[in-house]
């Protein structure tokens, strides 16, 4: 069934391949109504648990390739929840590539990029899952950048950054298998085997585990991977940052909860001599701070962005900063809310892309400075982003706030006051840069320029009102997420949460998000009416207030000059730019390619000898040959 | 300064062959080992598997490998060879008397077709190399070159035709023949105030030479099973006629050795037919 | 005795090349299609012979007669036919465009060179006997300098002359090796070498070995014997660079594989330690710097030729790491992406003939844009470099997979090869993902040339073959099961050719 699935994918991929560039709405249409199949035949899928279909490749010498997929309940609910993401983006897609000039042919890898995703949430073992992860990782780079030259760099911290993680994966996949007391390739058995190597071998888990967990955080711009979704977002097409904010940076968190999370709780329940920290193994509490970083860190790189499609990325890494920290606390509330995390922020962050993206279709802007007052104008793209960020900051009644307020309880009942703090001033900052970006864009003075613009076609509302529904449906009744949440947690060997539809039980409290919803919503109408008794503002030129009534042409000013959005947090910058001079990761990382480069042109210029010279090195490097072999 | 820099790397290149001569020589100085069996001083031949190119034994070697198994590495000397004796020994083995001969064209006539191979790819090259150059390089001859060539041309000619017509009986063969005629070709170029190339010539007789070697030894596949076979009757050893395909290959190989390093000559004589 | 007709692989090419120069005299062209027919007999009658093997286990072919170890023998193994076969059949695919290349004035001896070396590769990869595979060598390496040297121009001289050089100086030093093995063991038959190698002096044994690999990773392009890698490359016709990396370079690692496992080695854990040298270290160690310099210095290039010139490179000294390790899995592995770096790399080298063609210049700055003229070359470019960096489904990433296993499961230092083989792939990736961009960037050229249809058929059929090994890699694993046993099986080589003994 489920490779039925993946072979329908790659037909559907090959079919959209053939249908060609002319015929780009047929494709689009195309892909968006096969993935509602699948998203279909998914759902069909749902209480299978434990199968699995084998599929042998071949086997030569003492190893048997094979892809095993299999429904686990973590894999089934990332499977699904992504796919219905991905059918709302792709029909935002069809508009948005239609009214391209050249549509770049994206079409069926993007469908190959589906299937892969589908493919790592069912891969039961782990040969399955990296060649997943691979395909995953090619075809997305190559979604990054459809030939522009920017993007292309963007593309390189990305792809850079991810072949680093997934070849660490594939050692760490080896060593597994090499190990005599684990070789195997299975998930599941391999994590029960390697907790119980942690009592007699603890150096080499601690080395699988780390090269597993390099691969995780650079796919899910964990610190110090966190460059890449800024770059990446920013460059991608418009419609490809939702998938990638949304989804494909999930990935990293689901091998996290797929492998690391279980593993560590397992190591827990056998292994009595592990080192703990309040009561969670201390490789888990450092990897918890790990995820600490990154929200504040995310947080402070999206304050000081200009560019609104960077601002959102690095939203994205601090929120994934969360769900990293929840995680690894390890009880069932931080896992749960860590989970909660991930789909909550998936909906409202691939809302928020969404939004930026029909900003974009009609501006053609991504500078905050050069927008603004555009909430008329587009009202439900204007609804769409107040309510997304309302999401991201955390507030009632949207669902941001059900899994915050699950990653707080759980932080606070674990005795975490370092990692609550630090939580708590990333979502603090999240307000910072989350009201002026909706400030920059949508209200302030609406620039000459963009008088005309409309609001997107009816067919783009469509999944920007999707977007919004779920995120009050979620907000509303979380337990709708946090029921199937609950299988995933129990499987992994922990007690879920209480939960009832619109009732959640923490440790320290309860919340009844029904009453909650209704009171805000209660509040927003009664803001509301004063909106609309109260009086309207007279609408003033960008410039008419600066320059006490002179032409402002004169003295060489543009509206953007004078935009309240440029270099806003100029002062948050100048406070942290001692440090982020002296410790910028991305100018390591800069330093290290361009060390490549240079290492490799002065390797090849060994080459460039003449022949004299090149049997010189012949004769020399047999010395040195001859002599080395003799000492080692 | 290029000069210098030319010295220092000289030196050192003289300093890294010094080593490995160090090493080569150090090697070889080592206590023989088990299965060693050179012995700088008193090579003992015995120890080798040319031993039964010599003795002509190959045969009887065959058979006794084939009953006293690994025993046979011990004892190659004690394998059965028959007295051979010039001009009366019949039906020999390989039947030419010269027995490097005998190893070149019969017991390892493979590689000579591989050596042969190597010639005409590496004259081959030359042309390729020379193919633009149009240039003759020579002096005008003096008058007693040019007698003298025209005098000594046949009987040059005539040694080569000797030297491998008797390669089987004598030293020398198809290579040094070849060479000897090659070296007539030469003597020409430099005597003769208007020689002309005759590169399609010689390209058609070495052809046809190297169409005899190779053809022979597709022959002896076809009637006898294994290529390069003598499917003839090797006679007796020491007469002109003997020793069946052997003498036909190195008279093969004379030509188209003498052929192949002629057009070479050619090549370097500007080449082309004008 | 039927197994004695495989000779014809060798004698029916030498016949040719020989009567060559007849055939020139009536059309150049016409010499290019005799050998094309002549390599397509090869490669059927050696697809027939490795069947044959297959079935009936290992053969040896005897020469004039002589059994073994006093004649020359050829030993048809399902280990050598396999890669006979496969240079055969490169050799097909590449001279498929060279038959519609344009004509030029050294055509005749382009194509008796290119037959000649070939054969010379076949024939060594069958040969029984050290100094006819030396004898061999000889010829491939001649008649490569030929090739490089083609049109005469200052580069390809250039590395013709860099080429003639080091393999030269391989020679003497293979030729050294070989001297050393008659004058101590008494025989050139790999064979009983094979059988009393262990009986040598240790200290002498590992001279012989390190001579021998001196001499024979020239061919083989492994560092620090392969300066004249770039250069050659660079100054050859694209297409034939696919021989001197399909052919030439798989040779010369056939030869340290049969060499170093089979004859040298000890059997049964092939360990090779001779002497007090740990000769598996050596070669790791050379492999796993060759592939860090060829990954590295393969980055900074801008010439297409150079970069997959490096490419190939490190591609020998991953294998080399693989016969080091030397582990059942490892040899698998070897064996495995030796064969797909043929296929891969050929394709690489023969698609970008045409492109070259079509954009003018090797500079892959200037190949932007070639995606929008020409979409067949750009996947079909975009498919070998797939194959060759091991994306999934394409025919690298198993082989690549089965390395990294094989190496990670030696342990120990291993962990640390493997770090530096995965950091070279990183690059490797990266440089050839840029290359794959370039070709979809928005630009338009303008030519006027035209491909070729056969240009499109090797291509389509190396892309076949590459993907089909992606998705289907069970067929080829049969034939790299039995030619990896074929050759750890010391004694059973020993006992084939010389009967069983003891």
């Amino acid at each position: 069934m489920i490779s039925n699935i993946l072979l329908y994918t790659m037909i559907a991929a090959v079919i959209s391949f053939a249908l060609g560039q002319k015929l780009k709405a047929v494709r689009w249409s195309f892909s968006a109504l096969f993935l509602g199949y699948v998203g279909f035949q998914l759902y069909g899928l749902y209480g299978q648990w434990g199968m699995v279909e084998t599929h042998n490749i071949f086997s030569l010498g003492s190893i048997n390739f094979s892809l095993n997929f299999g429904i686990t309940k973590l894999g089934w609910f990332f499977a699904f929840f992504t796919t219905i993401i991905n059918i709302m983006i792709w029909i935002f897609s069809i508009v948005k590539n239609m009214n391209e000039k050249e549509e770049r042919g994206i079409n069926f890898l993007w469908i190959l990029l589906a299937g892969s995703n589908l493919a790592i949430f069912f891969s039961v073992d782990w040969i399955t899952f990296f060649i997943a992860w691979e395909i995953m990782t090619w075809t997305s780079f190559f979604i990054i950048t459809p030939g522009w030259k920017n993007s292309f760099k963007a593309a390189n911290w990305y792809f850079i950054l991810s072949m680093f993680g997934a070849y660490a994966m594939l050692v760490g996949i080896w060593w597994l298998y090499a190990t005599p007391a684990i070789h195997t390739l299975n998930i599941a058995s391999s994590i029960a085997l390697l907790a119980k190597l942690s009592i007699t071998a603890p150096g080499t888990v601690g080395i699988i585990i780390a090269l597993f967990v390099l691969s995780f955080f650079a796919k899910s711009a964990v610190f110090p991977f966190h460059p890449w979704p800024a770059e990446a977002h920013a460059e991608a097409p418009d419609d490809f940052s939702p998938y990638l904010s949304g989804i494909m940076i999930k990935y990293g968190l689901y091998g996290i909860l797929l492998f690391i999370v279980p593993l560590f709780i397992q190591i827990m329940k056998v292994n009595p001599n592990i080192a703990m920290v309040n009561g969670i193994p201390v490789y888990s509490y450092i990897l918890a701070w790990f995820g600490a970083i990154t929200a504040v860190l995310g947080t402070y790189l999206a304050i000081v962005s200009n560019d609104m499609k960077k601002l959102a990325a690095y939203s994205t890494v601090s929120n994934i900063g969360y769900a990293v920290t929840s995680m690894f606390i390890l009880s069932s509330a931080g896992v749960t809310g860590g989970l909660f995390h991930v789909v909550n922020h998936a909906v409202f962050k691939s809302a928020i892309f969404l939004s930026l993206g029909a900003v974009k279709f009609r501006t053609h802007e991504r500078e905050m400075h050069k927008l603004g007052g555009l909430a008329t104008k587009m009202p439900i793209t204007f609804l769409t982003f107040l309510l997304g960020i309302i999401a991201a900051a955390g507030i009632p009644p949207l669902n941001g706030y059900a899994s915050k307020w699950i990653i707080y309880q759980a932080l606070l009942s674990g005795h975490f006051p370092f990692l609550t703090t630090m939580i708590f001033l990333a979502s603090t900052g999240a307000f910072l840069y989350l009201f002026r970006a909706l400030h920059s864009i949508f209200l302030g003075q609406l620039p000459r320029k963009f008088n005309n613009v409309k609001e997107v076609p009816f067919l783009m509302q469509i999944p920007m009102i999707l977007g919004i529904l779920s995120m009050l449906g979620i907000g509303y009744a979380p337990g709708i997420v946090l029921k199937p949440i609950g299988l995933a947690v129990k499987a992994m060997g922990l007690t879920p949460m209480t939960v009832e539809n619109t009732l959640m039980v923490g440790k320290l409290s309860s919340i009844n998000t029904a009453v909650v919803s209704s009171t805000f919503i209660g509040a927003f109408f009664f803001a509301f009416a004063f909106y609309l008794i109260g009086k309207k503002r007279h609408h003033v030129e960008p410039l008419d207030n600066y320059t006490a009534g002179q032409d402002p042409e004169e003295f060489g000013l543009t509206p953007e000059l004078y935009h309240f959005a440029l270099k806003f947090y100029e002062p948050v910058k100048n406070i942290f730019r001692p440090i982020e001079e002296k410790l910028n990761i991305k100018n390591y990382y800069r330093a290290l390619v361009r060390n490549a480069n240079s290492f490799g042109a002065t390797l090849s210029e060994m080459f460039k000898l003449s022949g004299a010279g090149s049997s010189m090195i012949f004769v020399l490097g047999l010395v040195v040959i001859i002599l080395a072999g003799w000492m080692l | 300064m290029k000069n210098t820099q030319g010295m220092v790397n000289a030196f050192f290149a003289f300093l890294l062959v010094v080593i490995l001569g160090i090493f080569f020589f150090n090697a070889i100085n080592q206590p023989l080992g088990n299965g060693l069996v050179l012995n700088k001083d008193n090579p003992d031949l015995s120890k080798r598997v040319s031993i039964h190119y010599i003795l002509k034994n190959v045969h009887n070697a065959e058979d006794y490998l084939a009953q006293h198994k690994s025993s046979y590495f011990r004892n190659r000397d004690k394998v059965k060879s028959s007295n051979l004796e010039f001009g009366k020994t019949k039906n020999a083995e390989s039947g030419s008397a010269n027995e490097v001969t005998s190893i070149v064209v019969n017991y390892r006539g493979f590689d000579t077709l591989g050596e042969v191979t190597v010639l005409f790819i590496s004259i081959l090259g030359l042309g390729m190399l020379l193919h633009e150059n149009k240039k003759k390089y020579w002096a005008k001859p003096s008058l007693i070159v040019r007698t003298g060539a025209n005098f000594l041309f046949p009987f040059i000619v005539l040694f080569g035709v000797y030297v491998f017509v008797h390669g089987h009986l004598t030293p020398g063969g198809g290579f040094p023949g070849g060479t000897i005629i090659a070296s007539a070709a030469l003597l020409l170029i430099l005597g003769l105030k208007d020689f002309k190339n005759k590169l399609t010539m010689t390209k058609i007789i070495e052809s046809l030479a190297g169409l005899t070697f190779a053809g022979l030894g597709l022959v002896g596949l076809f009637t006898n099973g294994s290529f390069l076979t003598n499917f003839l009757p090797s006679g007796t050893m020491g007469l002109l006629v003997s020793s069946g395909i052997t003498a036909l290959i190195y008279i093969a190989v004379g030509i188209k050795v003498a052929a192949e390093l002629s057009s070479g000559i050619m090549e370097m004589n500007g080449g082309g037919e004008e | 005795m039927k197994s004695n007709y495989a000779v014809l692989l060798i004698a029916i090419p030498l016949l040719v090349a020989f009567l060559q120069p007849l055939f020139s005299l009536i059309n150049k062209r016409l010499t290019k299609w005799v050998t094309f027919l002549t390599i397509g007999f090869n490669f059927i009658y050696s697809l027939k012979l490795l069947n044959y093997v297959m079935a009936n286990g290992a053969q040896i072919a005897i020469i004039g007669n002589w059994k073994p170890p006093f004649g020359i023998n050829l030993y048809l193994s399902p280990f050598s036919m396999l890669f006979a076969t496969i240079i055969y059949f490169v050799a097909l695919i590449v001279l498929l465009v060279y038959l519609i290349d344009k004509p030029t004035e050294v055509d005749d001896r382009m194509s008796i060179a290119t037959l000649l070396m070939v054969m010379a590769s076949g024939a060594i990869t069958l040969t029984g006997d050290i100094f006819n595979m030396f004898v061999f060598v000889e010829i491939l390496s001649i008649s490569t300098v030929i090739l490089i040297s083609f049109n005469n121009k200052g580069i390809s001289f250039k590395g013709a002359f860099r080429y003639i050089v080091l393999a030269s100086l391989g020679s003497s030093m293979l030729l050294l090796a070989i001297g050393f093995i008659y004058g101590s063991l008494g025989t050139l038959n790999l064979a009983s070498i094979a059988y009393r190698f262990n009986l040598l002096n240790p200290v002498y044994a590992s001279v012989i070995v390190f001579l021998f690999m001196a001499g024979i990773m020239v061919e083989a392009e492994l560092f620090p014997f392969n300066a004249w890698v770039p250069e050659a490359y660079k100054g050859s016709k694209s297409y034939l660079n696919a021989l001197l990396s399909g052919v030439v370079g798989t040779t010369g690692i056939y030869v340290l594989f049969r060499m170093f496992i089979t004859i040298f080695g000890s059997g049964q854990n092939h360990i090779q330690v001779i002497g007090s040298v740990n000769f598996n270290a050596v070669i790791i160690v050379i492999g796993v710097l060759t592939t860090l310099i060829g990954e590295f210095s393969a980055l900074s290039q801008k010439d297409i030729k150079k970069i997959l010139a490096f490419s190939s490179m490190a591609q020998m000294g991953i294998i080399a790491v693989t016969i080091g390790v030397a582990n059942m899995n490892s040899i698998n592995a070897g064996i495995f992406h030796l064969i797909n770096h043929a296929f891969s790399k050929s394709l690489l080298f023969i698609v970008a003939f045409p492109i070259i063609n079509i954009v003018g210049s090797a500079n892959i700055d200037k190949w932007e844009g070639l995606g929008r003229k020409n979409i067949f070359l750009a996947i079909a470019f975009a498919i070998g470099s797939f194959g060759l960096i091991g994306i999934p489904f394409f025919n690298g990433f198993w082989s690549k997979m089965m390395i990294v296993e094989s190496v990670v499961s030696a342990g120990g230092w291993m962990y640390l090869v493997i770090g530096t083989i995965l950091l070279s792939a990183l690059v490797e990736t990266f440089y050839f993902f840029r290359i794959i961009f370039k070709l979809f960037v928005d630009k338009k050229i303008e030519s006027t040339y035209s491909v070729h249809i056969f240009i499109y058929l090797a291509i389509l059929i190396l892309s076949i073959i590459v993907i089909y090994i992606g998705i289907k890699p069970s067929f080829l694993a049969t034939y790299i099961h039995k030619a990896a046993i074929d050759l750890v099986d010391k004694s059973h080589y020993i006992s084939t050719v010389l009967g069983v003994i003891k």
